[in-house]
């Protein structure tokens, strides 16, 4: 009964995960993550003046502004006094800007005639002062390096560690792990692509890196469990499928709780960090969680099968009349000599 | 291990660790008025500029500055595009002089047309409201409407000095278009480097095809004149950012035809010393003088003004250039305004939070599970951050970031969960009867190949990554890296040591544990 449930539930795990993979893949090809966060495309309402205004004329000088935008129909995000800077020291210099960001459906038009309005009126009431105000619309760039690097860095570093794996628990489990594992950071930076996650460039890597660790840790204490079920005397002459059911299942608090540890990890740094630092850690939850629906339905049934293959062949060789095993054969032969 | 051993061994490690957590968190002014101020290891730590901290007793430097996150965005300016502001000013410029001239003057019709052929010589560019202006001739075709050729040419110029950005790896820099035909960067600062950046900010507008010259200025330099069907790759192969404990470099390394062509030119430096000039455009980025001749295919260039990132910028810029497709197009450095940390001004106090908190809630948990092993979590979970701290600070490629603090507090939650587990695992052997000591030594040896091989697994998955990986995930996997061989290190060895130095105290064992044994049935 359970063997059935445990079969069909890997059947619908790969079948939501597979869905969800290509999904993501052609999105991310169509339309890339959502990058919101790092405002590839805004416009900035930018009011450039000097140190007759600076000298406590500010808030003035940003009613008007905002008046501008209430008659123009114009919300903005955010509003910065910042200093103009000389180019060749970084030194500071006596002019200033006030600088509104504007995200979203901005309307260049709109926001043209804003600028308008406040020349117009900053002659009048800022008279002898320089005050000029402009519109601008900015798109940003992607550095496309740091991406497939990444991804490259991610996967080389697990097939290493799954190399140590595999001599440390055998083909069966590092097989069956590296898996998991690939399909952990590729449903992680799928994720992202399908649900249209705002998320800061680069980072999906990032949490298909933090998934990727999440899936070695649970990985090995399933694996911890298993070679200890298979040295355990009570389960000689146990078929390995078996074995695996049971430790599967048995594995399920430890590695739930190690998912939970990752998991809190994570929730308390990003709701106690600043909203833009939440926003690159929150999401990296999704990396913590995902092992859990591989390492609970895909991985134990992918090891099965492997690890059946293994059993027969070495079956195969023990059965052979005469064989002793090569180191064995090795030492009564230097015995002899 | 015995009382008086133990106590002189706690006493010890609480001393070092008092010092190591105050060596970590102390910030205080001292020195005559208070006019110096003693900085801990986290306030000395490089920071992600996206982290701001506008809190009083952040760090300052040398120079008297407070770091506070954030960075520079400067607007690069395309020969023959400028602002509508620069337009405006200029305009307004010329009719002030007019309108101050007596039009019987015989310099008012001049004048005049000075005011008139300077609004001639521009076109809004009317898709983008008249943010820019262009220069009619340069820019635009007869149709009044921007050329293809200038389109091409400043996509070229855009891909150039986006290739130099991306290659700095530094993490938050960005690069946008703005208005269409300007460009923005965003270059984010690092302490003590505002030189470096307003260099790097100059240096980067350099656009134009690479080339070499000798002589003694570089503008009356004898230049390299390529033959008809060769490219500069024929002289040079690549450039590249060096450091050493000596100080920064930049690699020039040259194919064959490209040490003989400087070794001619440097063959009488011995006698009287050659300068050799590298060029982007028209711009020399390298002056390098030679006094004796130089035969060799790689060039090591030092400058005393070269800091890492000086020497990344000029080998990048030399870099992009000479993979960069024929782009003359110059750029101009604009306005240069100074950004505020753009994940808030207190993201790096917050952060500092979360990981107290997370700390609070373990060890209130192992207090609360284990009683007296609770004291030895502790030790070994101070002795793990403070160890942190002095790496993030020690090792120069490390910054404090989101990445490093997620790191930190991934590699303390497996030192905690690997202690768990250990602590478990001596509780299950207890139960059964074993003594305190041997429980100990049963629990450890039953959890330490598992435990071992979590953390070399990790750590091979981690630092496998940084070598490979850039800027964010970089910084992570090694912090986690190094996290993971000290959480390893910790469990196996350092907790150890503290329970058993700790135990040594208690009289009833099981107890100080919180420990117990299963009770047999007695039929």
């Amino acid at each position: 009964m359970n063997k059935i449930k445990n079969n069909k539930l890997f059947a619908v795990v790969l079948a939501i995960s597979s869905v969800v993979i290509i999904a993501g893949i052609i999105l991310y090809a169509l339309l890339g993550f959502n990058l919101l966060p790092e405002r590839p495309e805004k416009y900035t309402f930018e009011v450039h003046y000097d140190v007759n205004i600076a000298l406590g004329k500010e808030e003035d000088l940003a009613k008007l502004c905002e008046d501008a935008f209430k008659e123009n129909g114009i919300s903005y995000e955010d509003k910065e006094f910042i200093v103009y800077m000389d180019g060749s020291s970084l030194a500071e210099t006596t002019d200033s800007m006030l600088k509104y960001t504007i995200r979203g459906t901005a309307d260049g038009d709109a926001l043209a005639k804003a600028a308008e309005a406040v020349n117009a009126s900053a002659k009048t009431q800022f008279d002898g002062a320089t005050v000029f105000a402009s519109m601008h619309k900015l798109e940003g760039t992607r550095f496309y390096e740091y991406a497939w690097r990444g991804a490259i860095a991610v996967a080389v570093g697990a097939i290493v560690a799954y190399i140590y794996i595999c001599i440390r628990y055998g083909v069966s489990v590092a097989v069956a792990g590296i898996t998991c594992c690939a399909h952990d950071a590729l449903f992680t930076a799928a994720f992202f692509a399908v649900t249209r996650f705002p998320v800061y460039a680069g980072t999906p890597l990032l949490f298909a890196a933090v998934a990727a660790l999440a899936s070695i840790v649970l990985w090995l204490v399933f694996a911890n469990k298993l070679r200890d079920a298979f040295k355990a005397p009570e389960n000689e002459g146990v078929p390995s499928e078996e074995i695996i059911r049971r430790t599967a299942k048995e594995a399920r608090k430890p590695m739930l709780i190690s998912a939970a540890v990752m998991g809190g990890v994570i929730v308390v740094l990003g709701a106690v960090a600043a909203s833009g630092a939440s926003l690159f850690l929150l999401p990296a939850i999704v990396g913590a969680a995902v092992p859990l629906l591989s390492t609970f339905f895909i991985g134990p049934e992918i090891c099965i099968p492997l690890r059946k293959m293994f059993d027969k062949r070495r079956e195969k060789k023990n059965s052979k009349p005469g064989y002793i095993g090569k180191k064995k054969k090795a030492s009564e032969n230097a015995d002899a000599e | 291990m015995g009382k008086i051993k133990s106590a002189i061994s706690l006493a010890l490690i609480t001393v070092l660790l008092a010092g190591l957590c105050f060596m970590c968190t102390a910030v205080f002014p001292h020195g005559t008025e208070n006019i110096k101020m003693f900085n801990n290891f986290v306030a000395m730590t490089e920071k992600d500029p996206k982290l701001g901290n506008e809190l009083p007793g952040a760090y300052v430097a040398s120079d008297g500055r407070r770091y506070i996150g954030g960075g520079y965005t400067a607007v690069y300016y395309p020969e023959g595009v400028i602002s509508a502001q620069e337009y405006t000013d200029n305009l307004a410029g010329l009719r002030d002089v007019l309108e101050h001239t007596d039009p019987s003057d015989k310099s008012y019709a001049d004048k005049q047309s000075a005011v008139d052929d300077y609004a001639e010589r521009y076109t809004p560019y009317t898709e983008g409201n008249s943010t820019v202006y262009f220069e009619t001739e340069k820019v635009c075709g007869e149709d009044g409407e921007v050329t293809e050729e200038f389109k091409t040419e400043f996509a070229g110029a855009l891909a150039q000095l986006r290739a130099r950005v991306e290659g700095l790896h530094l993490s938050g820099a960005s690069v946008s278009v703005r208005d269409g035909y300007t460009v923005e960067v965003l270059m984010p600062t690092y302490q003590g480097t505002n030189s470096t950046i307003a260099y790097a900010l100059n240096t980067m507008a350099y656009t134009g095809t690479f080339s070499m010259g000798y002589g003694s200025d570089a503008d009356s330099a004898t230049k390299l004149e390529l033959e008809e069907g060769e490219s500069i790759s024929s002289y040079i192969k690549s450039a590249q950012a060096r450091s050493n404990t000596n100080g920064n470099y930049v690699e020039l390394r040259f194919t064959d035809k490209g040490r003989r062509l400087i070794s001619g030119w440097t063959s009488g430096a011995a006698d009287s010393a050659v300068t050799l000039f590298f060029y982007v455009g028209d711009n020399a980025v390298i002056s390098l003088s030679a006094q004796e001749h130089i035969n060799q295919k790689t060039l090591y260039v030092n400058s005393s003004s070269y800091d890492q990132l000086a020497a990344t910028v000029v080998a990048e810029t030399i870099d992009s250039s000479l993979n960069a497709g024929k782009t003359e197009l110059a750029f101009t450095l604009g306005e240069v305004v100074r950004e505020g940390a753009s994940f808030g001004d207190l993201a790096l106090i917050l952060l500092c939070v979360g990981v107290g908190v997370l700390l609070l809630a373990e060890l209130v948990f192992f207090f609360v599970k284990f009683r007296g092993i609770g004291l030895a979590n502790l030790y070994t979970m101070l002795i793990y951050l403070s160890l942190m701290i002095l790496l993030v600070w020690a090792i120069p490629f490390l910054h404090i970031g989101v990445e490093t603090f997620l790191a930190i507090a991934l590699g303390g939650a497996l030192l905690a969960v690997c202690n768990y587990v250990t602590y478990e695992s001596a509780k299950k052997e207890y139960a059964l009867g074993k003594t305190m000591t041997s429980s100990v030594k049963a629990g450890y040896k039953r959890c330490f190949f598992a435990v071992f091989d979590v953390h070399i697994a990790l750590a091979l998955l981690a630092f496998i990554a940084y070598f490979i990986s850039f800027t964010e995930l970089a910084a992570f996997a090694f912090t986690f890296g190094l996290a993971a061989v000290l959480s390893g290190l910790c469990t196996l060895a350092v907790s150890r040591f503290h329970w058993a130095a700790f135990m040594s105290f208690a009289k009833d064992k099981g107890k100080f544990c919180n420990f117990k044994r299963v009770e047999a049935d007695d039929e």
